[in-house]
């Protein structure tokens, strides 16, 4: 039995470990703050021992506790400011010695505008858009009504529907 | 129409999501603004996690599967052995302490009592105290001795 659980466990990780891993590290935006979330997510779900329906479920568990986490350590989230701003300086500053790569370039102001939202806008829109999670599922990790969540869902998107109209005109003005 | 709700909103999710979008959706699409807002975000969202996963992720190394599962089952069952081999330093101070209380009890009571006593004029309360002082020396040089033990150890195995 235990040997069974841990082979599913092992394949499970092996499937999803960075992505997951990936995710916190975009809504919290520190690395280090990262790891510490991600293993004590999988801590807390290898201890919790969870009746699992399928790998899906699993998932939908594992992201829950690590929703929780990222609440808990939300008041540490000033620091990923700081450690961004760091980031785009030091970014600056390779670009300018080893001339321009337009990839990276275009990565951290895409960055720049994810971080314009709110920590729990940004794990909605990923949740939804980039992981393909139902309202119900994420209903349930974020322990939050679906009628409620489709309302942070909506602000979310405007915003971010905004700000992306808004980086449009700017570039254009910029190209004119 | 409202921008807030469109009753096709999940029927676009679902179906940018299998990247199978029929004329007449992208039809609905670019007239109403609540999908145009969805579709944006969701390209947007695609490409930025495209860009991200690329830029970010080839660097990064995570703990594999099975030390994460031995780490969370070993933190579970505590290591007698371990427990056992962490409190050996304290086996002799403890062995001493109990040797030298026993050795105390059988000198006071034998001889030390009136002895002591004796000293004191032989009242009661002088030989209950002279009984206590020296049960107290006894303790103290024991604890003394372990403090000593410790903090030789700690120099040796810094934590």
């Amino acid at each position: 039995m235990e040997k069974n659980r841990k082979e599913i466990w092992e394949k499970f990780y092996t499937n999803h470990s960075r992505s997951f891993w990936f995710y916190i590290y975009k809504i919290c935006g520190d690395e280090n703050m990262a790891d510490d979330i991600f293993q004590e997510s999988v801590y807390k779900f290898l201890k919790a021992k969870p009746v699992i329906q399928n790998e899906r479920h699993m998932k939908v568990y594992l992201f829950r506790i690590a929703f929780r986490l990222i609440i808990d350590k939300k008041r540490r989230i000033k620091v990923e400011k700081k450690s961004f701003e760091e980031k785009v300086h030091t970014y600056e500053r390779d670009m300018h010695d080893a001339g321009q790569e337009s990839g990276v370039l275009l990565s951290m102001e895409m960055e720049k505008t994810f971080k314009s939202l709110k920590p729990k806008q940004r794990m909605l829109l990923w949740l939804v858009y980039v992981e393909g999670y139902s309202y119900s599922e994420i209903a349930e990790m974020t322990n939050t009504k679906k009628n409620s969540l489709k309302v942070q869902l909506f602000r979310a998107r405007e915003k971010m529907a905004t700000l992306l109209r808004e980086k449009e005109k700017q570039g254009e003005l910029s190209h004119e | 129409m409202s921008k807030k709700k469109c009753p096709r909103e999940e029927e676009v999710q679902a179906c940018l999501k299998t990247e199978e979008l029929s004329p007449e959706l992208q039809k609905h699409i670019s007239g109403c603004p609540a999908c145009g807002d969805i579709a944006l975000v969701h390209g947007w969202m695609n490409r930025f996690k495209k860009n991200a996963w690329k830029n970010d992720m080839p660097e990064k190394t995570l703990p594999d599967a099975e030390s994460m599962w031995n780490r969370v089952y070993a933190r579970r069952r505590p290591d007698k052995k371990l427990a056992k081999k962490a409190l050996r330093p304290m086996l002799i101070p403890q062995m001493l302490f109990y040797g030298l209380l026993i050795a105390g009890i059988i000198y006071t009571t034998f001889w030390g009592f009136n002895k002591f006593g004796n000293i004191l004029d032989g009242r009661v309360i002088s030989q209950i105290l002279s009984f206590f002082g020296i049960m107290m020396i006894i303790v103290a040089i024991s604890l003394s001795f372990c403090a000593i033990v410790v903090a030789f150890d700690k120099r040796k195995h810094p934590i």
